[in-house]
């Protein structure tokens, strides 16, 4: 007898229309969508199927009972029973399904290697090759954002077979995005090459796709994708799209940038939005382009602007450097000067600034503090609260961080552990309770000892009795039967009435032998024989029921001796079974023990493994800080070499003049005497304009212009140009 | 014939003496049997509720059926019979004031039926006990772990946070592999422990041997929408539920409840759930079903399966065992 009716398909939307509450929760609804496709609405069941994406029967209760959490989307207390009715040998007929079900929540909760390991044996015979290939593609992307390049190479071209068009694009393109990130450039292209339609992407995939061949140097085939992104039409105008759209027109004016093509780069920039998330760095290069070109009056107006954004972003922080530049490029050499002296004073600051949050980040609840404890769960795998941006001068630094998969995952990594932590001492804590309560069944049995012992020395005594009673009545019964014996199954009046026979018997037998008393003799002859007609009729049926009752008795006899057996065997069973209750506490006791210890382990793993990330960030914002100071102190001490220069230039022709007949014999021998710098804009423009033109070269003295190319070549922008 | 024969023959031939011995032997024989259970069941006055619904732990101390409740005809004449429900009894004239009656559907035959009026319904629901599902964090429990440092290192001692802290800085950050792995290791960990756990607490509240389940599962279309149940074993609540939509659309999708777990003797026991909700054309509807079952020594499992009769147009609810 089997529960029978159809996993039914209503309500689907219901899960389509939430938000993603865990990581890769697509993978989960691949998965969801097997035992919930919306056709099989009104489809029959199918007997014996052990599909998951067609309508079956719910044959075992462990499996429906699992299907009640899955629905509700209680994820752990879903893993927790699957693996109780395991256990028990609960799922008779449902073990594929529940394993497979089991595998998609294994990988919401980032046990990737388990979820391989049911796929790999049971997806086969659980799904149709269509879901199949889905399933392993997501597995491979869930491998790929964590990094595990090898994993996702091997799942995509072992695992996937015969795919449809649309996934067989999206696996290639996965496939060169691994082989990008590993290096592999050569096997990248070759994947990439293979891509010969788009249809089916999504403008994402076409941006990654565009991403794909700029890494890897088509830069003709990334700026049509990138086109393609830009120029596409969505449906929704959301925050989404925008963003992406902005990326796609960064990636392309960086793409122009790099191939000179200003015009173009320009146009790129300035269509991406001017408070979006990539407005900072498309304001830089927009003054790039601009700046490239010549035109250091059309740069002014983006870099101002940039100028005046939030100085912790790298664009920011750049372009502190950039304006003097421009100043200087266009003849302003005391502002650029002051320009320089500016963003030197910042920059210095800055790091400083750094400096002190590394330290913020060395204390240990800067963790804690992103990890408010307000929404603990018993529930490891119930839903995170959504991640704020803490309002921290560190956030302005490390939003890009936080923003990041990496730090998602090992932020949401590090809440499960603190839930698993909570768990454990959850169960820490019930462990006493568990003994108590087996030392209450052991002193209720200790109580209720002297009361079974009373109670079975009655009940022996009364087996004892019943049975000599039961043995005597057989032994009657039998001889009766044997010897035909009428009157042991005479009624109550018959029994009366045969003993006033019987008292009359000897009463008729005294009477003298003479005619007068044959009536008395002849009455009493009639009356017995009316007696023994009367129990010879009945007396088979009574003799049966005699003998049912003897084996009624003797049954009970048996029952009872069989209670006075349990109640004498009971209390050791018991007590056995209470020791049995306490070796396990005891052995799962320890069980918690380590794993507390390994928890606590795994927490400051990932506290130092989070913190060692932050700090690298803070060093590269340091890093970078530092490169733009060094540059703005050359160009500092460019300025005032410029001066210097001038200067000696200045006297050089001055002697000249007054020594119309001498010939320039070489370099002046000795530094001048006055070291102290010149402020360049005391001189004409046409003189000390720029850098010293070409037609100046000749007439600089050779030491001079050695020093003077030590400041040339400027410093790396973000967006790699020189300058 | 002796007179000891005689005597004894007198004494056993006589029904009463019989009658007077049965009577004995089983009185002595269910004393034994109280004794047993009474030593072999668990104190059930020290478990505690793991599953939503409340236990009553007059239960498992109860007589057997036969002793203290008092049976229906039915219920006398069920006791043997095959356990399959019968059919949905209508009363047109429910319909009238748009809420129908309660019949209490069971395996006998008509004339054995009981009939719950709907106040005696109600008057036994607002005094029976109230299984409100616990909410899993209570005030108490948020008050326990505001302690962010108890929670991560098991422990308020200052001193030992300290060292902790302490040790904590002197950790090589890991790789990401690496963390990756020994989380993945861990998580294993956990879920087996937390299996046996469950296991063990499950092994020490319900024992195999007095266990009883009771499931719930819906396929009945859109004959019936289902509001609460309400379970009585041997005339006692033992769980109240009001539907949640969520665990409804789980239900939906075929997914089958727990409602409740507890302890039951070995012997005869009747099980009663009162269904509310809504019939066909939203009409209020609360009907009953029972069922009499012999608890044996393995875990019981019953099923309340809400079906939907295409035939008739109604919800038809069944209650089953399942071996």
């Amino acid at each position: 007898m089997f529960l029978v009716f159809q996993v039914k398909a209503a309500a689907l939307s219901l899960l389509y229309r939430k938000p993603c509450k865990l990581r890769l929760r697509v993978l989960m609804l691949v998965l969801l969508s097997l035992v919930l496709a919306p056709s099989m609405a009104s489809a029959k069941a199918e007997k014996n199927s052990v599909r998951l994406d067609k309508p079956h029967q719910v044959k075992d209760l462990a499996y429906g009972e699992f299907l009640f959490d899955y629905y509700q989307e209680k994820y752990f207390t879903s893993i927790s029973k699957a693996m109780i009715a395991e256990k028990k040998g609960l799922l008779n007929h449902h073990q594929a399904q529940t394993q497979v079900l089991l595998g998609s929540l294994y990988v919401g909760y980032g046990m990737l290697d388990e979820a391989e390991s049911i796929f790999t044996n049971l997806l086969k015979s659980a799904t149709a090759k269509s879901v199949r290939n889905r399933v392993w593609y997501h597995l491979s992307e869930v491998y790929y954002k964590r990094g595990g390049y090898d994993k996702t190479i091997n799942i995509l071209q072992s695992h996937i077979k015969k795919p449809r068009t649309s996934l067989k694009n999206d696996i290639r393109l996965l496939l060169a995005q691994s082989f990008i990130a590993k290096g592999d450039l050569k096997e990248a292209l070759v994947h990439l090459n293979k891509i010969k339609s788009k249809k089916g992407f999504s403008q994402f995939a076409k941006f990654n796709l565009a991403s794909a061949h700029n890494a890897l140097d088509n830069t003709e085939k990334a700026k049509a994708l990138f086109h393609e992104v830009l120029s596409a039409r969505s449906r929704e105008k959301n925050s989404l799209t925008a963003a992406l759209k902005d990326r796609a027109a960064l990636a392309l004016g960086s793409s122009h940038l790099k191939s000179k093509d200003w015009a173009k780069a320009r146009k790129s920039f300035e269509s991406i939005q001017l408070d979006g998330p990539s407005a900072n760095t498309a304001l830089l290069g927009l003054g790039w382009s601009f700046l490239r070109n010549d035109d250091q009056v059309g740069a002014l107006a983006p870099w101002q602007e940039l100028s005046s954004r939030n100085p912790s972003d790298p664009a920011v922080q750049e372009v502190l450097l950039n304006l003097p530049l421009v100043y200087e490029k266009a003849g302003a050499l005391q502002d650029a000067l002051n320009g320089y002296r500016a963003a030197n004073e910042y920059y210095h600051d800055e790091f400083e600034r750094l400096n002190g949050l590394q330290q913020t980040i060395n204390e240990s609840d800067w963790i804690n503090s992103l990890t408010p404890p307000v929404s603990f769960s018993f529930d490891p795998l119930d839903e995170v609260s959504r991640f704020n941006l803490p309002d921290t001068e560190l956030s302005n630094y490390l939003y890009q961080f936080y923003a990041s998969h990496e730090f998602q995952e090992s932020f949401r990594n590090y809440r499960e552990l603190q839930r698993l932590k909570q768990l454990l001492n959850h169960w820490q804590r019930e462990l006493p309770v568990f003994n108590e309560m087996i030392k209450s069944n052991i002193d209720r049995l200790n109580m209720l000892s002297p009361k079974a012992e009373a109670a079975v020395k009655d009940a022996r005594k009364l087996l004892l009795e019943g049975t000599e009673k039961l043995v005597n009545f057989t032994q009657r019964l039998n001889t009766a039967i044997a010897k035909n014996d009428l009157t042991i199954t005479a009624t109550d009046s018959q029994a009366d009435l045969l003993e006033r026979l019987n008292s009359l018997e000897a009463n008729v037998a005294k009477l003298p032998n003479v005619p007068d008393y044959d009536v008395e003799r002849d009455r009493f002859r009639v009356i017995k024989g009316v007696l023994m007609w009367d129990l010879n009729e009945t007396s088979i049926e009574r003799r049966w029921e005699r003998t049912k009752d003897k084996v009624f008795i003797e049954g009970q006899l048996e029952l009872l001796e069989q209670r006075i057996q349990r109640v004498i065997a009971a209390r050791g069973t018991h007590l056995e079974r209470y020791d049995g209750f306490k070796t396990r506490i005891a052995e799962l006791d320890q069980r918690l023990n380590q794993l507390q210890e390994k928890s606590l382990r795994a927490i400051l793993h990932h506290r130092a493994y989070l913190k060692s990330i932050a700090k690298n960030i803070i060093a590269q914002h340091q890093q970078h800080v530092r490169n733009l100071q060094a540059n703005t102190l050359f160009s500092i001490a460019r300025l005032q070499d410029m001066a210097y220069i001038q200067e000696q230039e200045r006297s050089y022709q001055a002697d000249i003049q007054e020594q119309p007949g001498e010939e320039t014999k070489g370099v002046p021998t000795t530094e001048p005497q006055n070291s102290t710098p010149v402020d360049p804009t005391a001189f004409p423009a046409t003189e000390s304009g720029a850098l010293p033109t070409t037609s100046d070269a000749p007439r600089v003295p050779l030491e001079v212009e050695r020093r003077k190319s030590l400041f040339e070549g400027g410093f790396k922008s973000i967006f790699g140009i020189w300058d | 014939m002796s007179q000891l024969t005689k005597n004894t023959t007198k004494k056993y031939r006589h029904p009463r003496a019989w009658l007077f011995g049965f009577l004995f032997l089983a009185v002595g024989s269910w004393a034994a049997n109280e004794i047993a259970q009474n030593i072999a069941e668990p104190d059930v006055t020290n478990s505690k509720v793991v599953d939503t619904t409340t236990q009553i732990p007059a239960i498992i101390d109860s007589t057997p059926k036969e002793a203290d409740t008092p049976a229906t005809p039915s219920a006398e004449s069920d006791a043997t019979e095959d356990l399959a429900i019968s059919d949905v009894i209508e009363d047109d004239a429910s319909y009238d004031d748009g809420v129908e009656d309660i019949i209490i559907e069971s395996n006998a035959d008509d004339d054995d039926l009981e009939y719950l009026s709907v106040e005696e319904i109600m008057a036994e629901d607002e005094t029976a006990e109230l299984t409100a599902e616990p909410s899993e964090e209570t005030e108490d429990e948020d008050s326990e772990f505001v302690n962010l440092d108890e929670i991560l290192y098991g422990t308020t001692d200052e001193d030992e946070i300290t060292r902790i802290k302490t040790e904590e800085g002197d950790i090589e950050p890991p790789t990401r592999k690496s963390l990756e792995s020994e989380m993945q290791s861990l998580k294993q960990e956990v879920l087996a422990v937390n299996r046996d756990l469950f296991i063990l607490e499950e092994d020490l509240l319900f024992p195999s041997g007095t266990q009883v389940n009771v499931f719930v599962s819906i396929d009945a279309n859109h004959y019936f929408s289902l509001d609460g149940i309400t379970l009585k074993i041997n005339d006692r609540p033992i769980s109240n539920h009001l539907y949640t939509k969520r665990e409804l659309q789980a239900l939906k999708r075929g997914a089958v409840q727990r409602l409740y777990t507890g302890n039951l003797p070995t012997g005869e026991h009747e099980l009663v759930a009162v269904i509310t909700g809504q019939g066909p054309e939203k009409r209020d509807f609360r009907r009953a079903v029972s069922i009499d079952f012999t608890k044996k020594t393995g875990t019981k499992y019953v099923e309340l399966k809400i079906q939907g009769d295409t035939l008739r147009q109604q919800p038809l609810f069944q209650l089953k065992e399942w071996d």
